[in-house]
């Protein structure tokens, strides 16, 4: 608190625009105006090709008579807590493992990171090939094990915990990298001190290493929330939002109602409400950090 | 250290690498565009769906490079990859961008009409010389509210295809397929194997879970209907025929394995799972391009008729945009491309079927066997019916037929679901 | 001090199976993907009953990449790529050095705002985006307004310009910034430092750490680009490599051993930059001992 009353006592720094301006610049022409466009047209009936006309809230009543909408939010929700959860835990505790100095890593950090590196496309296609429910290799590891055959992506109940399944092997790797960076920045003579302590390493672990990796853990929440919260490739290639709607999620609707439905306007509103969504969600996460940070 | 080297020359080797193919390219880029400025030559775009690899893009490539030089133009050409051509032409028709001539399939075509990206061609289609060889029905899928829009060339039906080899184990005529509906149940039930559990490890109908849309648009036909009036533009789901028509479908179900129509790798017919079923010809001919030994245990069919005979066909269609600088010059090219010689090279380069009567005596000799069951789709072959709403259409058929095959729901109660929806939406 | 160093060697032990049972669980897939680049197209169709290539046929590769000109795919997304990296670097590390230490009117609004503009996912946006690079006002025979031409469609530059501008690695760039001891700044300032001079001679130094991810996130995310290209480019000349996949996807059949081959072969330079990077970002930052 004291250091940050020194500094403003330096005054604004005017130079300081100019370091945002190059940035600004193009994220204000190539996203920020669209998406204000985005946002205009929630309000209109836009097709894509036709003027727009205003509609006031009309798209939004719609919204929320639409069972596919609300199927999709739910599966949404769900591909989100139960990819991002585990992605980020098995990512902390690797990364962990690979900080420490005691063994060499650096052959399996390398494959550990792979999946983040192929395409969405490309794993999608290879996921495929392992979850096909004739020839597909994981139903012939259920048959060496004398399991029943399964169908996978095509079973109602299976489709998206599957998606959820590869949505977490892919993740892996980049929340290990992010993770190892912030572990490697954290001074050693805190785990120094701990040692001398006495304390154990599994309450340094929460007692230190925790806590002074919190930017770090809240960069890769957030990124993580707005990542899942908006997954839709896996799906459009995989599933295609089947079997019955149960990994439709909120882009996936967005998608299907703005091109190939041409009901931009109301695609529009569905992008509005997962952003307010991903907006509420950011707040909460930034506010709960910052209290833990004070 | 050396290491360090090492990357710090590979940097300076990939920047001076990207800087000067980044100044070539827009020197290229330069030219092009004085040229197109000068009027010296005008320029045509035509964009067609798939690769610069399949097996009929040499003939296609060369048809129009001799349309640029015979009528002394240069043609600009683009391959875009099927799954992704709507994404693309959306973006291209939205910044006015768009080619003057494009390939489209038969789900797109009702689509850009309502979308005004391509136009009618009658003042054109009636003074064309092909207008009396092209076979009617295929002209036909090109129009539609008594306009020409399109211009078919290639037909890609589903056919029926069925295994002599598992026919004959069964006890059945290897020779003759199914005449009609009961049959062919009979004959699923016969061919189908299943585990001590009771699921089907082996089809005795391919009858698919997700995309079963194409086999219910061939069995409503054949039962002597439509899910929708053409006419009055409305659904007509709920009718005793529609019903009949998904009951027997579930029927089937039972003999089936799971499979996706969309992914046509996981057909069961080329994995060696199923005995039975409509397979988009061009899957299969794949297939046994690759697998000879199977050529002789497959037989084919046009169909297997209900009340009626019906075949589902895909087509590949020439358009013109509503963005062609020059309308005429956009149908010669059109008229190019579909001439009896570059469809004649066509098919013997790629064996692709065609349109046209002139050439496809040509294709039939080629292969008697599978080719013949081919036309025979073609000269029965419809696509969705003609509504405005026909992407809906799609949805709504696909999503009635999952909740049917997985129980959620009875045949009335998805039809009538379904209907809802589409009622719903239409006005 | 002989049970610690018992002790040490088990830990060590079960740290050894974990990681490698991880690492086997997670390449799997790869393994497949590698067998299947190996079979010939009946082995594909034969499914599980031929799940090891019988004669493995090192030849898929070459003949891959012998589909379409490879040669131009590579050195076109090499281009598109090393631009968009190097530049999003530069700017995206500005506006963090920015938003981390100095102080301006409206600083917080703006980050904020930043934030938001990344929360929409592409598909969202992709029309209204793809407009904007066509009218892009003076390029492509446009005039002021944007009208007129076709702006940077067809252009290199339509693909790089809306993937360098990206809010994650500003807010990556800050969150790291902030970390770093303010000490630091308080005395160049006291030498008479410029913030630039201040930006380039000690946040870039010290920065390595995350340019190097950063830099690897960016390279990976560009390298994957398939919409942005797919949009503007209508030239086969300009295709990248990922675009160049589609020549063994067909409307009907997959040619899955060529286009396991050439995943393959498209991934090979990340690794390669991964593991040439490792030891950046994982060195964590020299001076963490001033902090505090």
């Amino acid at each position: 608190m004291k250091r940050k009353l020194k500094l403003g006592s330096l005054g604004y720094d005017k130079v300081a625009y100019l370091f945002i301006l190059p940035f600004f610049l193009i994220f204000t022409y190539f996203y920020f105006i669209p998406a204000f466009q985005v946002i205009l047209d929630s309000f209109t009936d836009y097709d894509l090709f036709t003027t727009r006309n205003y509609i006031g809230l009309e798209n939004y009543r719609s919204l929320l008579e639409d069972d596919k909408f609300l199927q999709s939010m739910i599966n949404t929700f769900i591909y989100t807590i139960f990819t991002l959860i585990p992605t980020l835990v098995l990512g902390l505790l690797i990364a962990a493992l690979a900080n420490s100095t005691l063994i060499k890593t650096k052959i399996c950090r390398t494959l550990i990171f792979m999946p983040h590196v192929v395409s969405m496309v490309a794993v999608s296609m290879i996921w495929i090939f392992l979850y096909d429910s004739t020839n597909g290799i994981f139903n012939a590891i259920l048959q060496l094990f004398g399991l029943p055959k399964s169908d996978f992506l095509m079973d109602p109940n299976l489709a998206l915990p599957c998606l959820i399944i590869m949505g977490i092997w892919k993740g892996i790797g980049y929340n290990m990298v992010i993770f190892l960076s912030g572990l490697k920045s954290i001074p050693e003579h805190y785990y120094e001190a701990a040692k001398l302590d006495g304390s154990s390493a599994v309450n340094t672990f929460f007692k230190i290493t925790l806590p002074l990796l919190s930017p770090t853990t809240s960069f890769l929440l957030i990124t993580g929330l707005i990542g899942s919260f908006n997954v839709f490739e896996q799906v459009n290639i995989m599933t295609n939002g089947g079997p019955l709607y149960r990994t439709t999620t909120i882009v996936h609707q967005i998608y299907i109602n703005g091109f190939s439905q041409y009901k931009l306007g109301y695609a529009s509103a569905m992008s509005v409400v997962l952003l307010i969504i991903i907006i509420i969600i950011t707040v909460i996460n930034f506010k709960l950090t910052q209290e833990k940070g004070a | 250290m050396n290491k360090r080297k090492l990357f710090a020359f590979s940097t300076a080797a990939l920047m001076a690498l990207t800087i000067t193919s980044c100044g070539s390219s827009s020197d290229d880029e330069l030219n092009s565009k004085v040229s197109d400025n000068s009027g010296g030559s005008k320029i045509i775009e035509m964009w067609s769906r798939g690769n610069e690899t399949d097996t009929h893009a040499p003939s296609l490539i060369q048809a129009l490079k001799d349309f640029g030089e015979e009528k002394g133009v240069e043609v600009k050409y683009q391959f875009i990859p099927h799954d992704d051509a709507p994404t693309k032409w959306n973006a291209a028709f939205a910044s006015s961008t768009a080619p003057d001539v494009m390939d489209i399939g038969i789900s797109h075509m009702i689509e850009r009409i309502n979308l005004k990206h391509i136009v009618p061609l009658n003042e054109y289609v009636e003074t064309w010389e092909g207008k009396d060889d092209i076979y009617p029905a295929m002209l036909d899928l090109g129009s539609y509210k008594d306009d020409v829009y399109a211009i078919a060339h290639f037909p890609d039906p589903q056919i029926f295809a069925y295994r002599k080899d598992k026919f004959e184990e069964a006890g059945l005529d290897p020779e003759s397929p199914p005449e009609n509906w009961e049959q062919m149940l009979e004959y699923a039930e016969k061919l189908t194997e299943r585990d001590d559990s009771g699921k089907v490890t082996f089809a005795g109908y391919a009858m698919p879970t997700q995309g079963a849309r194409f086999v219910a648009n061939i069995m409503i036909r054949q039962n002597g209907s439509l899910f929708a009036d053409e006419e009055n533009n409305q659904p007509t789901m709920v009718t005793p025929e529609a019903t009949e028509t998904f009951e027997y479908m579930n029927e089937l179900y039972q003999y089936t394995t799971v499979f996706d129509n969309g992914k046509t790798d996981t057909h069961p017919l080329i994995n060696n799972s199923g005995a039975m079923g409509y397979i988009p010809n061009g899957v299969l001919s794949n297939y046994l391009k690759n697998n000879p030994d199977m050529a002789d245990k497959f037989g084919f069919a046009s169909n297997v008729p209900g009340k009626e005979s019906a075949a589902w066909c895909g087509v590949w269609f020439y358009t013109m945009t509503s963005q062609a600088d020059d309308p005429d010059l956009a149908w010669d090219l059109i008229v190019h491309l579909t001439s009896t010689e570059v469809l004649e090279t066509r098919v013997e380069e790629a064996g692709l079927p065609a349109t046209f009567e002139s050439v496809s005596k040509d294709f039939i000799e080629k292969d008697p066997a599978i080719n013949t069951a081919i036309m025979d789709a073609v000269s029965v072959g419809a696509g969705n019916p003609k509504v405005s709403w026909s992407n809906l259409y799609e949805q709504e058929l696909d999503a009635a037929l999952e909740s049917l095959f997985y129980g959620e729901k009875t045949a009335e109660e998805a039809l009538t679901e379904a209907q809802n929806n589409l009622l719903k939406e239409i006005d | 001090m002989k049970s610690y160093r018992l002790h040490q060697t088990w830990s060590r032990v079960w740290m050894k199976t974990i990681f490698i049972l991880v690492s086997v669980i997670v390449v799997f897939p790869f393994i497949i993907m590698v067998l299947t680049a190996l079979k010939s197209n009946q082995e594909i169709s034969q499914g599980l009953s031929a799940f090891f290539p019988e004669t493995p046929l090192f030849s898929n590769f070459v003949t891959a990449m012998q589909k379409g000109n490879w040669g131009r795919y590579f050195i076109n997304t090499i281009m598109i790529t090393g631009f968009a990296v190097i530049i999003s670097l530069v700017i995206n590390s500005l506006a963090g050095y920015a938003f981390a230490r100095m102080r301006f009117a409206g600083k917080t609004i703006l980050f904020y705002c930043a934030m938001v503009g990344m929360m929409l996912p592409m598909q969202v946006i992709m029309i209204p985006v793809f407009l904007q690079i066509k009218e892009l006002p003076l390029v492509g025979g446009n005039d002021f307004f944007g009208n007129g031409g076709i702006g940077l469609v067809n252009n290199y530059a339509g693909v790089i310009l809306p993937l360098i501008a990206h809010p994650f690695g500003v807010f990556l760039c800050r969150q790291f910034f902030m970390g770093f001891p303010k000490e630091l700044d308080e005395a160049a300032k006291i030498d008479g430092c410029s913030p630039l001079q201040i930006y380039l001679k000690l946040y870039i130094p010290m920065g390595i750490p995350i340019f190097a991810t950063l830099g690897l996130l960016k390279f990976v995310d560009t390298w994957n680009q398939y919409t942005w290209p797919l949009l503007v480019f209508n030239d086969p000349e300009m295709n990248t490599v990922q675009l160049a996949l589609n020549a063994f996807k067909g409307e009907n059949v997959t040619e899955w051993n060529y286009l396991m081959a050439a995943t393959i072969v498209i991934i090979l330079p990340i690794l390669v930059l991964f593991v040439c990077l490792q030891r950046y970002f994982v060195q964590g930052i020299a001076t963490t001992g001033m902090k505090d």
